[in-house]
């Protein structure tokens, strides 16, 4: 009852329309007023409506990934560092996310990422990248991306290709920043490099089959501080059960303890991962290029801003030294404290093509 | 699953909030709630699956009145559920669960219409609408069937569908719904009404109040 009314307020007309007790009053008053009483009935007619609408509305049974459940499956490495997850992209069918780029990001970024590829792509060697058109980024407003095999050079302009897409232009200038991958050396992983790291758990630790040494973009913040679901010591490596070996995955970080056969990967919120080497190990480095070391056929990805005839402006174009498979989408997920430089969304397009 | 998760129904629902037996008997629902979180948080994948059970449908059901797409409304659930995966440890009781899962979808929604370029309705707009008092064509509420009424609102603004979706749909206290909404009580008051009005002239518009 409302102060100065002696009938129902809105309040108490819902709640008896939603058979929520609120006072014995209530139903006494409705039995005596018949004001209220049919104002009751108008809003139990739309409740009604409502509950006839919700009871036609089934929710998917299982969400994309597989189950309920699925959503944890397709997110639990990714929560650890805030990636999305592949597996809900793909669900998502042509014209969706460019999940992989933002679990990249966070390779980008250093970030925790240890099982990612298995959330990614199934294995290390499987990864994929969304890409098709120019791409806006999401939280980064005037920023977009692209990505695709690198059909020709024009002059300073590069033409990109995703599988089943429009070729893409990407205008380059003398302030672009070009970059492939080249191959390096496990002599090459030295203290303080940024690295990301792909392959089988072993140890608690990852046997590295594939190393990517990159100049990783210098972000403005951290991520968000892992949660610690064990006391206050050192995180757990990875949230595998004890004594079991996790799966594959991968993990970016700098490097510290360098020596041969093994480094620690040090990640953002204080992860540490021992890293084993073996000569097996393929190592890339991050190197500069100019136009003319860019290949034809090899993947490229480019950020920067659109043009008027909508192009891309690239302020960093860079070229991977493997193919991935390529996803349509029409969004980056950027994760607000990833920053919105350029070359952060650039690398962490190219490294989620691993 | 823990079987701690499946106390349901009356029992469970007849614990009042906060007040749940200590030693024993129905467990509270707030507390199961509570737990559940605090597992999701803790990377329980069975209690985010279990949460998932408990209030997906509704918050889908609530996705669809606003955005009204199939497609894009499971794109939105998706978002939510991995927003709470994410975030469960965030949650402070500061409102009730659904409510608070609904918070989430709406801010998933409104990301994602603001991508598309889409606005649902302008908060300001509808605030500044004046509430109607029953008019004549409330008879037509009357005496519409609840299918023909659930038609009907199909055909209401995106705002007017997510109002009476909280309030019936969610079963949210009028308290609750300010908080997801982010307006003053009394707004959503005046946006109930509002939405009520206007449903009632679509049903008058099909002869229902003659």
């Amino acid at each position: 009852m409302s102060a100065g009314s002696p009938h129902l307020d809105l309040g108490e007309l819902l709640a008896e329309v939603n058979g929520e007790a609120v006072s014995d009053w209530v139903p006494e008053h409705l039995a005596a007023c018949p004001g209220c009483r049919a104002e009751a009935e108008r809003w139990g007619a739309v409740a009604g409506g409502v509950r006839h609408l919700v009871a036609a509305i089934s929710p998917p049974p299982c969400l994309p990934g597989g189950a309920p459940d699925g959503v944890v499956k397709a997110s639990s490495s990714s929560r650890r560092r805030q990636a999305r997850p592949r597996a809900l992209a793909r669900a998502r069918g042509k014209g969706r996310l460019l999940v992989a780029a933002a679990a990249a990001l966070m390779l980008a970024a250093g970030g925790l990422s240890y099982g990612l590829v298995r959330v990614l792509g199934g294995n290390e060697n499987s990864s994929v990248v969304a890409a098709a058109g120019v791409t806006a980024v999401n939280g980064c407003p005037g920023l977009a991306a692209t990505a695709g095999t690198l059909e020709r050079v024009t002059g300073t302009s590069l033409v990109l290709k995703a599988p089943g897409g429009a070729p893409e232009t990407v205008t380059t200038s003398a302030s672009t920043k070009l970059s492939r991958q080249v191959a390096g050396t496990v002599s090459d992983i030295t203290d303080g490099a940024n690295v990301v790291v792909f392959g089988p758990g072993a140890h608690g630790g990852i046997a590295a089959r594939r190393i990517i040494i990159s100049a990783l973009p210098e972000l403005s913040s951290g991520p968000p501080a892992p949660r610690h679901r064990h006391g206050h010591g050192h995180p757990p490596t990875h949230a595998q059960k004890p004594n079991s070996s996790p799966p594959g995955g991968r993990a970016g970080g700098t490097v510290a303890d360098a020596s041969t056969g093994s480094f620690t990967v040090i990640m953002p919120g204080g992860f540490h991962l021992r890293v084993t080497t073996s000569g097996s190990t393929t190592v890339y480095a991050q190197a500069t290029a100019t136009l003319g070391q860019l290949q034809s056929g090899g993947f490229v990805v480019a950020a920067g801003s659109v043009t008027a005839d909508g192009a891309l402006a690239a302020a960093t174009v860079e070229q991977g030294a493997l193919m991935p498979h390529i996803q349509h989408g029409n969004g980056i997920v950027q994760e607000p404290w990833l920053g919105c430089s350029p070359s952060a969304v650039a690398t962490a397009l190219l490294l989620a093509a691993g | 699953l823990d079987d701690r998760y499946r106390v349901t129904g009356p029992a469970a629902l007849a614990s009042v909030r906060g007040a749940g037996p200590p030693g024993g008997g129905a467990p509270d629902p707030e507390r199961l709630e509570a737990q559940m979180l605090r597992r999701i948080a803790g990377g329980d994948q069975g209690a985010m699956a279990e949460f998932y059970r408990r209030h997906g449908r509704v918050v889908f059901a609530q996705i669809l009145l606003v955005v009204g797409e199939r497609a894009l409304g499971e794109e939105i659930l998706q978002d939510t559920m991995l927003a709470i995966w994410r975030g469960a440890g965030s949650f402070r009781w500061e409102s009730g669960v659904r409510s608070w899962v609904i918070a989430i979808a709406r801010r998933q929604a409104r990301d994602r219409l603001r991508r598309r370029r889409l606005r649902v309705v302008d908060d300001a707009c509808l605030a500044e609408q004046p509430s109607r008092d029953p008019g004549p064509e409330v008879v037509a509420l009357g005496r519409a069937e609840a299918a023909e009424v659930a038609n009907a609102i199909r055909g209401l603004a995106p705002a007017h569908r997510e109002v009476l979706g909280l309030a019936f749909g969610a079963g949210l206290s009028l308290p609750e719904v300010a908080g997801v909404l982010g307006v003053p009580l009394g707004t959503v008051k005046s946006r109930l009404t509002a939405a009520r009005a206007a449903l009632a002239r679509l049903l008058e518009e099909k002869g229902l109040s003659r």
